[in-house]
């Protein structure tokens, strides 16, 4: 009488193997994915805008390659949420980030978003070649306060939150586009939005003063 | 046309250039004006600029019925105009003639629209072309979460010290006061005598040192009496070298002694 017989639904030793490699491989898509979607400060209390490959290989125990193959999966498995990852560099280090590839509700308000436009739009037809692209800050003090549509202290605490959040970089005298921006907004969108804003910056309707006076 | 003689707004606006204009007037009254007779002009054209350079200062808008009338009085004004300070005056008029125009078309774009409605429409605009990144673990910390040590790490603390323990310390504290000074010199030399020139390992160090010689010898090190070169195992003590100045001790390394002795007391 033998005592140690398989049973017909058990797995053998090397498909065991194979399940856990598996297992292990889901547990860091998961940890990857809580990685690149976690929101944090950085030590000069910004917004961190995607996550430092080193930080990744460090957080994971996982050579640059098998992070390559692991971020090849996961870029697979969030297109069909319509999600994309995106790489892009800041400096000399590469960063990870998840983007969303169809609108989603922003968490900048209905002003901010306005400012942001001004800014991008002010920058896009200040200097077409010249990096890094930015602008003075009085100009856009001058579209938005001048004119009554903000007050100073509105348009300050707006500016000082968008840097915060990553959208821009702010020196004493001028508006440079951050990292966030130039994902959210790629090129195309970015002349777009400046097209779009030339309706609300410029003359395009007929002076009014001129017409009273006429009538 | 009065208003465009009137220095009035602008003296106001600036009242520390009056002094200035006035010596302005007063000297070219004297050099040039009589001389080509054309004071009423070179006047009037000064005063049109001011007018145009203090609105946009200011971000007024003069109404375009109004600024041609000024561009229609001084349009001859050229014929004139001879000094090369005049022909400037003439070319700002028309620069700040053109400012006004670029800063009345922006000004007035989209007069129907109240400032809130275009702050929404604008940011409609926006909105719609942006691909925002996504964020879902929202907590604002300034530790990234994935350098957090996961929940269910055993996280290991020194228990809280015991009675017996505390009172142990207690008694090895002593006061300054109490210390022999003789004994602890005595015992520097000693250490001192035993060490120099020879290479020790750091077990071998806390078993022929007390605890409190232990302390001394960190003393030595670090004052250079006794100068050391540390390595992966063990210390090198050296001679102390007068001619040349050495640079303390950087490294740090810990030694448990095995042997406690009471520090020798008055």
């Amino acid at each position: 009488m033998t005592s140690n017989q398989v049973p017909s639904d058990t797995t053998t030793p090397s498909e065991e193997r194979k399940e856990d490699e598996e297992f292990e491989q889901r547990h860091l898509l998961g940890q990857l994915f809580a990685a690149l979607t976690a929101r944090f400060r950085d030590e000069e209390g910004q917004l961190s805008i995607g996550v430092k490959r080193q930080a990744l290989l460090e957080a994971l125990h996982v050579k640059k390659a098998g992070l390559l193959r692991l971020l090849d999966i996961l870029r697979q498995q969030i297109a069909p949420l319509g999600l994309e990852l995106v790489e892009y560099r800041l400096g000399r280090d590469t960063l990870y980030c998840v983007r969303t590839i169809y609108g989603v509700p922003g968490e900048l308000t209905d002003p901010e978003y306005a400012v942001l436009g001004v800014i991008i739009s002010s920058v896009e037809r200040a200097s077409k070649h010249r990096r890094p692209r930015r602008i003075a800050a009085k100009d856009i003090e001058t579209i938005l306060v001048a004119r009554g549509r903000l007050s100073r202290y509105q348009l300050d605490k707006i500016l000082r939150r968008l840097s915060e959040l990553g959208y821009i970089t702010r020196t004493a005298r001028r508006i440079a586009y951050g990292p966030r921006l130039e994902l959210e907004f790629d090129a195309e969108r970015r002349e777009a939005i400046a097209n779009a804003a030339t309706l609300y910056l410029a003359g395009a309707i007929a002076d009014s003063e001129e017409d009273g006076n006429e009538a | 046309m009065m208003m465009a003689n009137d220095t009035s707004a602008y003296l106001r606006a600036f009242p520390r250039r009056k002094a200035w204009y006035d010596t302005f007037q007063h000297n070219y009254k004297r050099n040039q004006l009589t001389k080509y007779g054309t004071k009423t002009v070179v006047i009037t054209l000064w005063n049109l600029t001011k007018k145009y350079e203090v609105a946009l200062k200011q971000h007024d808008v003069v109404p375009v019925k109004e600024a041609e009338v000024d561009r229609e009085e001084v349009a001859d004004a050229f014929r004139v105009l001879e000094t090369p300070w005049e022909r400037n005056l003439d070319g700002r008029f028309y620069h700040t003639l053109a400012s006004m125009q670029h800063h009345r078309d922006s000004q007035l774009a989209a007069p129907e629209i109240a400032p809130e409605e275009w702050i929404s429409q604008f940011a409609k605009e926006v909105k719609r072309r942006a691909t925002p990144l996504l964020f879902l673990i929202n907590q604002d910390r300034t530790i990234p979460p994935f350098n957090l040590p996961p929940a269910d790490t055993p996280v290991t603390m020194d228990a809280a010290p015991s009675r017996e323990d505390q009172q142990a310390m207690r008694q090895h504290r002593i006061h300054y006061d109490e210390l022999s000074i003789d004994a602890l010199d005595s015992r520097r030399a000693a250490i001192v005598k035993r060490l120099q020139g020879k290479r020790y390992s750091y077990t071998a160090l806390g078993e022929i040192l007390t605890n409190w010689e232990l302390d001394l010898l960190s003393q030595l090190i670090r004052d250079n009496v006794l100068p050391a070169t540390f390595e992966r195992t063990a210390i090198i003590f050296r001679a102390p070298s007068s001619d040349r100045k050495l640079k303390s001790a950087l490294t740090a390394v810990a030694i448990a002694a095995k042997n406690h002795e009471e520090v020798p007391r008055r």
